[in-house]
């Protein structure tokens, strides 16, 4: 096998896409979980309580924004590497792509 | 490039190779026989032209965690499967595997690639000698249980099997690993939890060195303490085959010994055949002082000893 075919190019690919999306997606539950405690103390009390319901929503909407934004950039990415491996890496058995 | 991307590709297998293969990833290491590299087909053509000189007494190295057959290189450029071959003719077989799988799944691949190398060996096989580094003797004993258990034919080849700094009794580091682990994760704090998850990332063939689980029930078992689950191990060694422990400590001194052994296998554990069943005495277990772990799958000390052992009758 080359050392870097088409197949260990599209493995990397998909093992970068995969460390970017479990990645982003942990640090956005410590960021909501963080940010949660806060709001629950804040929610306890009773005369900021419903600032703090509607802070504690659009919280939660930015986080999921700016976080999915990252996952759907990432896939996207991965989308066009993909097509670039395809077309332009050495096949697994050293041949390169077949090109006319 | 070649070599170092092999070697990272193994670091990475070790590391997380079950999730690569879980998710049929490309990275992921299939066991194959290697030579000088490149995989061999355990094909009767792809065997006769990777082994022309072919004899009747095999030797296969099997390497160990986050490791492959480089492992076994000394800066010649010989190893244990060379050098055994022009001293006693037997033809060296080197297994390349993802050892980030369970230890059992890795012991099943291993007997049904012998069972089919050996059938298309260039010529008829008289004797197999196993030969494990570290976590690659545990997946030795699982092969050779797995060959047991299902009746494989080059399990009556085998004569002996020689470990070298195996982990028979598991890892103690690995099991400190899981209560910490576990103890993050039942902290109520998400950064905390966040660290067990990272930790957990760790493969399962990582996680089966703790107890050094073969089967897949043991694994089922796996407790959180720092002592050993079982205290005699589940799956004994095969009395049909000669077995020969070698360990390494860093030093002599008695705390380091106990504590440390090689720097990664405790010397109990390297050497504890008390706890493996019959069939071991103390003549056929070797202790090498100031052989570190890295050290000791080339070192010309073991080497005198592995040798000396294939050749007693």
């Amino acid at each position: 096998m080359s050392p870097l075919g088409k197949q260990r190019l599209l493995g990397l690919r998909a093992l970068l896409e995969d460390a970017v999306e479990h990645g982003s997606a942990a640090v956005e539950r410590v960021q909501r979980d963080t940010a949660g405690r806060v709001f629950t103390v804040l929610e306890a009390i009773p005369p900021v309580a419903p600032a703090a319901r509607v802070a504690r929503d659009v919280h939660g909407a930015v986080l999921a924004g700016v976080y999915g934004s990252v996952r759907l950039v990432n896939r996207a990415v991965g989308a066009v590497l993909t097509v670039v491996i395809e077309a332009a890496a050495p096949d697994d058995d050293g041949q390169g792509p077949v090109t006319r | 490039m070649g070599q170092k991307l092999d070697l990272a590709l193994g670091v990475l297998n070790g590391a997380v190779g079950d999730y690569l293969a879980r998710t049929d990833n490309g990275l992921a290491l299939p066991m194959a026989l290697h030579l000088r590299g490149e995989p061999v087909a355990p094909t009767r053509a792809a065997l006769a032209a990777a082994y022309p000189g072919a004899t009747a007494r095999v030797v296969v190295l099997v390497h160990g965690l986050m490791n492959t057959e480089a492992i076994f290189a000394m800066p010649d450029g010989r190893d244990y499967g060379t050098l055994l071959r022009d001293d006693l003719g037997l033809t060296p077989l080197y297994v390349r595997y993802n050892s980030g799988l369970p230890i059992a799944d890795n012991g099943a691949a291993l007997s049904a690639l012998l069972t089919a190398v050996l059938a298309a060996y260039p010529v008829p096989v008289a004797e197999v000698v196993l030969l494990g580094y570290s976590m690659g003797g545990l997946v030795v004993r699982a092969a050779t249980h797995a060959a047991s258990v299902d009746g494989a034919p080059w399990l009556a080849l085998v004569r002996r099997a020689l470990y070298v700094g195996t982990p028979h009794r598991g890892a103690p580091t690995e099991r400190v690993g899981r209560i910490v682990s576990a103890v993050l994760r039942a902290i109520p704090d998400p950064y905390t939890r966040l660290i067990a998850d990272v930790a957990d990332l760790r493969s399962d063939g990582l996680k089966d060195l703790g107890d050094a689980d073969l089967r897949h029930e043991d694994r089922a078992r796996r407790t959180l303490r720092v002592t050993l689950r079982d205290p005699q191990h589940p799956v004994p060694l095969l009395p049909s085959i000669a077995h020969h422990l070698v360990a390494g400590v860093l030093s002599e001194d008695r705390f380091v010994r106990a504590l440390f052994g090689d720097a990664v296998v405790p010397v109990s554990s390297a050497t504890g055949w008390r706890s493996l069943g019959e069939g071991l005495d103390a003549s056929r277990v070797r202790v090498f002082p100031g052989l570190s772990h890295a050290a000791i799958p080339r070192s010309m000390d073991v080497y005198a000893q592995l040798r000396a052992w294939c050749e007693a009758a």
